[in-house]
C-alpha cells in the first residue's frame, strides 16, 4: 500500500514537472463554430477542459458567430487577412471554397474515422469531391414533437399514416386546440418541413444526383413529381396554422409549445435541449411524420457537428489530435449536448427520445443527406428557402399560390443564381 | 479671405502657401481618417468588381471586364432587390419627414411641455438599429397582434416592407423633427404677422411662408434619409427569409461573403453606390432650386 | 412674400376659444403619439423585470413579482458586461474627442473657402455618407489587420472615427456658414493668425453644434454593430452592444435576461442624451438647415 502511494506520488510529481516544462511553449487552438445552443457550448468547453487537463500547454479560444448571418462571412474575412483558426465547424460540401483553397486537412486515411465504421451517408456529409474533410460527430433530424399530456387527455394517438395525421389535425381543431405552432421567421423551418418528403422520395427513386442536376440546370423543379408531393404535404399541415406562424422565431414558438399553447411542433432535434430548458416538467413525444398511407416515411439524417482541421494554421497536428480526442469522447459530448452520435452509441444519461433517434439511425432505415452526390451550395439554399417560405406564407394566408406556381418560382430563382455563378 | 491681407503686398506664392497650407493642415486629420477608412477601401474594392473572384480568401482570379455588371443588370433577383430598397426608402422618406414636420409644427415653440415631448420623441434615436429590430419584432407579435387581431406584418409579403419602414420611421422621425424645429425657429415671425394682418388663412401661411422657408431643412432631411434608406441593411436582415424584403445591401453582403462570389457582390456594391450618388444629386438639385434666399 | 388681402376681423372671444380647443386637440394628439413611440421602451422594461414564469404566463400584464434579479444575473453571470462596458467607454470617448477636433477644423476650412478645390474636397468628404458599409468592409478589415489592430480599441477607434467624418463634416460645415464672419475679420485685423482666430474666436462659437454632434457621434459609435462585429473578434475586445447582440442571439430562450441586457446597454446613452438634450434641441443641425 505504502509502495503504491509513493509510486503514485512520484508519478504525480513527474506529471506536474512535465506540465511545467510544456507550459513554456503554450499552444492556443482557435475553434470557429456556430453552435448557438447553451448545451452544445457547454459540451465543447467540457471536452476542451478535459483535453487541457491532459495537455496543460494547450489552451482554447472559441469564436462563435450566428450561422445564418455572420459565420461564414466572418470566417472568410479572417482567412483572407491571414488569420488562421485551427478548427473550423462546418460540412465541407457546404463550404467548397475552403477545400479548394487548400485550408482543410484531408482525413480520408484517418484511422479513427475508419474505425468508426460509419455508413456511406455519414461520410458523404463530411466529404467533398470524394475525399473526407470533416470529423462527423453527431447528427440531426426533424419531425413532429408533441405534447404528451394533450394527447393523453384527449385520447389522441400518434398517427401512422398521412390520413391519420390529417384526422388528428381535424380532431384537435374541433377540440379547440391549435394543432401546430410554427416559426417561419427562421428560414430553416420551411426547408425541414419539405425535406422529409423530398429527401425520402428522391433517395427511394435513386435520384441521388438530384441537387447537382437542379443546380446545373439539367433538372427542373416543375418536372419532379415528388417536389410537388412535398409541397402538398406541407400545405396539408398548414391548413389550420396559427396567426403567429409566419412571424414567430423558433424561440417564440418554443415558448408557446412548451407552455401548452399547441399540441404539436414540427422541429429539429437540435431544439430538444431548449424545450427541456424552457419547461423541465414538459413531457414531449416525437414521431416521424407520415408522408403517405403506405408508411414510406424515413428518418432524415444529416451530420450536424462536423469539424474540419485547418492545415495551414500553426499546430495543425495538435488540432488534429484534439479532434481525435473529441471523437473518442463521443459519449461524454452526447451526454452534455443531448445530441445523438453518428456511431449510434448511447448511454443511459441520454434522454429516451435521443436514444431512440440514435437507435433508428443505427438500424439504417433512414434517408441520409450524405447519400446525395452534392449538397446545395449556400446561394441555392438561400433561393430554396426563400421560395419555400413564400409558398408556406401563401398556404397560411390564403394567398392562392398553386404548387405548380411555387415550383416554377423555384426554377426561376435557381436560374437567377446560376446566371450569377 | 480677401479682407485678411489687405494693405500688405506679398508675393503670390507665399500668399498661396500661407493661405492654403494652413487650410490643408486644418483638413489633414479629418481627411486622413476619412481616406483610411472610406476612400482608400472604396478604391481598393473597385478592381474586385471586374474579376471572377469567388471566396474573398481565394488566391487566384481572372479579370472578366464588365461581365459581372452585365450579368447583374439583367438578373431578375438583383433587380427585385432594387425595387424592395426603393419601396422601403419611399415610405421611410415620406413617413419620417411628414411625421417629423407635423410634430415640429405642433411643438416648435419652447415651453415646458413641448421640451418634454421633444425629449421623449427623440429617445428612439438612441436605440441601436439591431436592438430596434429585435424589440419591434416583439411589439408586432405581443402588442399589435392581440390588439388588432392581425398577424405581424413582418411575416407577410405584402406588408413586410411597410412593417420595416415603420420601425425606421419610429427611430428617425424624432431626428427629422428636431431639424424642422430648428428650421421653424429660424423663420422671422414678422412674416407671419404681416400675413395675419392681411388675413391669410393657416394653410395659406403654411404653403406660402413655412414650406418655402423650410426648404433647406427639407433638403437636409430628405437627402440624409434617402442615403440611409438606400443603404438599408439591418432592417432587411432581420426578416432574411422574406424574399420580398431583401434589399440591395443585403444582396451585396450575401454575394461577397456568404455565397463566395466576391466579384459579383462587389460589382453589385458599386452599382448600388452609383445609384445612390446619382439619385442623391438629382434630388438635392431639385430641392435646392426651391430654396429661397433669406 | 405676397399674401392676398382679406381683412375680416373675428370677435376676440371666439378666436380665443378656438385657440384653446385647438390646444386641447394638440395635446391629445401628442399624448397618443408619445404613448405609441414609447411602447417599445415600455415592453423592454416590462420584460426585463419579469421572472421567466411571469413572461410565459402573460406577456403584457404587469408582473406579479417585479424583480431586478434579471439585471443582477446578467451583471454577475456574464463577464462580458464588465468587459463590454469598459471597452465601450474606452472606444467611444476617444472617438468622439478625435472627431471633435478633426471635423471642426476641417469644417471651418470648408465653410470659409469657396474655391473649386474646396468644393471638390467638400464633395469628397460628403460622399462618405453614400458608400454602403458592405462595400468597404473587406478592404477596411484587411488594412486594419495589416496594421495589427484587429481586436484592439485603437483599431476600432480609427475605423469609427473615419466612418463618422462625413456626417459630422456635413453638419458642422452648415453651422459654420451661419456664423457671421465679422468677428474673425476683426480678429485678423488685430493680428490673429489662422490658428489663433480659429481657436479663440470660431471654436467657442461652434459649441452648440459640437455638443450636438458629440452626442450624435456617441450614439452612433456606442450603438455600432456592423463595424464592431468585423473588427472586434476576441471576447476580451467586445463592446457592450456587440456583447449584447451576441448574448441576445445565444440566450433567446431567456427573454427576460436578454431584455435586461438590452436595457443595460441602452442606459448609458439614454442618460447621456437626457442630460444633454437641452443642447441638442437648441443646437441640432441648425447648421445643416443652412447648409
Amino acid at each position: 500500500m505504502k509502495k503504491l502511494l509513493s509510486l503514485l506520488l512520484a508519478a504525480a510529481m513527474l506529471l506536474s514537472l512535465s506540465s511545467l516544462a510544456f507550459a513554456e511553449d503554450e499552444i492556443n487552438i482557435k475553434v470557429f463554430h456556430y453552435m448557438a445552443q447553451d448545451a452544445k457550448q457547454a459540451g465543447l468547453s467540457a471536452i476542451e477542459d478535459a483535453y487541457t487537463a491532459l495537455h496543460p500547454n494547450v489552451k482554447f479560444t472559441n469564436v462563435y458567430y450566428n450561422q445564418g448571418t455572420d459565420y461564414f462571412p466572418q470566417l472568410s474575412t479572417a482567412l483572407s487577412s491571414g488569420e488562421q483558426p485551427n478548427v473550423i465547424m462546418g460540412n465541407p460540401g457546404l463550404y467548397p471554397d475552403l477545400v479548394e483553397e487548400g485550408y482543410i486537412m484531408d482525413l480520408t486515411d484517418n484511422q479513427m474515422i475508419k474505425d468508426m465504421n460509419l455508413p456511406a451517408g455519414d461520410l458523404g456529409d463530411v466529404s467533398a469531391n470524394g475525399r473526407i474533410y470533416g470529423f462527423p460527430i453527431d447528427f440531426k433530424t426533424w419531425g413532429v414533437f408533441y405534447n404528451t399530456k394533450i394527447f393523453a387527455d384527449n385520447g389522441l394517438e400518434v398517427p401512422k399514416t398521412l390520413t391519420e395525421l390529417n384526422e388528428l389535425q381535424d380532431k384537435l381543431v374541433s377540440l379547440g386546440i391549435d394543432p401546430y405552432v410554427h416559426s417561419f421567421n427562421d428560414a430553416v423551418y420551411g426547408d425541414i418541413e419539405w425535406r422529409n418528403t423530398f429527401w425520402t422520395r428522391a433517395i427511394a427513386a435513386g435520384d441521388t444526383d438530384i441537387f447537382e442536376r437542379l443546380m446545373n440546370g439539367d433538372a427542373k423543379w416543375v418536372d419532379l413529381p415528388y417536389a410537388a408531393e412535398a409541397l402538398n404535404n406541407i400545405a396539408l399541415r398548414l391548413k389550420n396554422a396559427r396567426a403567429d406562424a409566419m412571424s414567430n422565431t423558433q424561440d417564440m414558438a418554443l415558448e408557446v409549445f412548451c407552455s401548452g399553447g399547441a399540441a404539436m411542433r414540427y422541429d429539429g432535434s437540435w431544439n430538444i435541449g431548449s424545450m427541456l430548458n424552457k419547461n423541465p416538467q414538459f413531457e414531449i413525444g416525437y414521431f416521424l411524420v407520415p408522408i403517405d398511407d403506405e408508411g414510406s416515411a424515413k428518418l432524415n439524417v444529416q451530420v450536424d457537428q462536423s469539424f474540419m482541421v485547418n492545415q495551414q494554421a500553426e499546430h495543425a497536428d495538435v488540432a488534429l489530435d484534439f479532434m481525435e480526442y473529441w471523437l473518442s469522447q463521443g459519449v461524454a459530448w452526447s451526454e452534455i449536448s443531448q445530441m445523438p452520435l453518428n456511431t449510434g452509441v448511447v448511454s443511459d444519461k441520454l434522454l429516451p427520445m435521443v436514444r431512440t433517434l440514435a437507435e433508428i439511425k443505427k438500424s439504417g432505415d433512414i434517408a441520409h443527406y450524405g447519400n446525395f452526390t452534392k449538397p446545395l451550395t449556400s446561394a441555392y439554399t438561400t433561393a430554396l428557402r426563400t421560395e419555400l417560405t413564400s409558398f408556406v406564407e401563401s398556404c397560411i394566408t390564403g394567398g392562392g399560390m398553386t404548387v405548380e406556381q411555387a415550383l416554377a418560382n423555384l426554377d426561376a430563382a435557381f436560374a437567377d443564381v446560376r446566371a450569377l455563378n | 479671405m480677401t479682407v485678411i491681407n489687405t494693405g500688405r503686398k506679398r508675393r503670390l506664392t507665399t500668399y498661396f502657401l500661407r493661405e492654403h497650407g494652413g487650410n490643408l493642415l486644418f483638413m489633414l486629420p479629418a481627411f486622413a481618417l476619412f481616406a483610411f477608412v472610406e476612400l482608400i477601401p472604396f478604391l481598393q474594392s473597385i478592381p474586385i468588381s471586374f474579376t471572377d473572384k469567388k471566396a474573398i480568401f481565394a488566391k487566384a482570379w481572372n479579370y472578366v471586364g464588365f461581365s459581372n455588371y452585365a450579368k447583374l443588370i439583367t438578373n431578375r433577383t438583383f433587380q427585385d432587390t432594387f425595387l424592395h430598397t426603393a419601396h422601403f426608402t419611399l415610405i421611410y422618406i415620406l413617413g419620417a419627414n411628414l411625421m417629423g414636420l407635423m410634430l415640429a409644427l405642433m411643438i416648435w415653440r419652447g415651453s415646458r411641455l413641448n421640451n418634454l415631448v421633444r425629449t421623449l420623441l427623440f429617445m428612439p434615436f438612441t436605440v441601436s438599429l439591431v436592438a430596434s429590430t429585435k424589440v419591434w419584432s416583439y411589439v408586432y407579435t405581443d402588442v399589435l397582434m392581440p390588439i388588432t387581431g392581425q398577424p405581424s406584418p413582418l411575416g407577410l409579403t405584402s406588408q413586410v416592407i411597410p412593417g420595416l419602414a415603420v420601425i425606421a420611421i419610429w427611430r428617425d422621425m424624432g431626428y427629422c423633427m428636431l431639424i424642422y424645429i430648428a428650421g421653424l425657429q429660424s423663420i422671422p415671425l414678422e412674416y407671419y404677422e404681416a400675413a395675419s394682418v392681411e388675413g391669410a388663412s393657416w394653410w395659406t401661411k403654411f404653403f406660402r411662408i413655412t414650406v418655402p422657408m423650410l426648404m433647406p431643412a427639407i433638403t437636409s432631411n430628405v437627402t440624409l434619409i434617402l442615403a440611409w434608406g438606400l443603404r438599408c441593411f439591418d432592417y432587411s436582415q432581420m426578416v432574411i427569409t422574406m424574399k420580398a424584403a431583401k434589399t440591395t445591401a443585403v444582396f451585396v453582403y450575401e454575394y461577397i461573403f456568404g455565397n463566395s462570389r466576391a466579384g459579383i457582390g462587389q460589382a453589385a456594391a458599386i452599382i448600388l453606390t452609383l445609384v445612390l450618388v446619382v439619385l442623391t444629386n438629382v434630388i438635392t438639385v431639385i430641392l435646392r432650386r426651391r430654396e429661397v434666399e433669406l | 412674400m405676397t399674401v392676398k388681402a382679406a381683412a375680416a376681423k373675428r370677435p376676440m372671444s371666439a378666436s380665443a376659444r378656438k385657440a384653446r380647443n385647438l390646444n386641447i386637440l394638440r395635446i391629445a394628439a401628442l399624448a397618443i403619439i408619445v404613448i405609441i413611440v414609447l411602447i417599445p421602451f415600455y415592453i423592454s422594461f416590462l420584460y426585463s423585470i419579469k421572472t421567466h414564469s411571469d413572461i410565459s404566463l402573460n406577456r403584457l400584464a404587469w408582473p406579479q413579482n417585479p424583480t431586478l434579479d434579471n439585471y443582477r444575473r446578467v451583471i454577475n453571470e456574464n463577464k462580458y458586461v464588465g468587459i463590454g462596458f469598459k471597452n465601450s467607454l474606452l472606444t467611444t470617448i476617444p472617438t468622439v474627442v478625435i472627431l471633435l477636433f478633426a471635423t471642426s477644423m476641417a469644417s471651418y476650412v470648408l465653410a470659409r473657402n469657396s474655391g473649386p478645390f474646396y468644393k471638390v474636397m467638400y464633395s469628397i468628404f460628403i460622399s462618405g455618407v453614400l458608400v454602403p458599409f458592405q462595400c468597404i468592409m473587406l478592404p477596411l478589415y484587411m488594412n486594419i489587420y495589416n496594421l495589427g489592430l484587429v481586436s484592439t480599441n485603437l483599431g476600432f477607434i480609427l475605423a469609427r472615427s473615419g466612418l463618422q467624418v462625413s456626417i459630422s463634416v456635413l453638419a458642422i460645415t452648415g453651422f459654420v456658414k451661419g456664423i457671421p464672419r465679422e468677428l474673425e475679420q476683426a480678429a485678423a485685423i488685430d493680428g490673429c493668425g489662422k490658428f489663433g482666430t480659429f481657436w479663440r474666436i470660431v471654436f467657442p462659437l461652434m459649441m452648440p453644434i459640437n455638443v450636438t454632434q458629440g452626442v450624435l457621434n456617441t450614439l452612433y459609435v456606442w450603438n455600432d454593430y456592423s463595424t464592431a462585429v468585423v473588427l472586434l473578434r476576441d471576447d476580451s475586445s467586445r463592446t457592450l452592444p456587440l456583447a449584447q447582440i451576441i448574448y441576445f442571439g445565444e440566450n433567446m430562450s431567456e427573454l427576460n435576461l436578454a431584455f435586461a441586457f438590452f436595457m443595460l446597454a441602452m442606459l448609458p446613452v439614454l442618460v447621456l442624451y437626457l442630460c444633454t438634450q437641452r443642447f441638442i434641441v437648441s443646437g441640432i443641425m441648425s447648421g445643416a438647415v443652412k447648409g
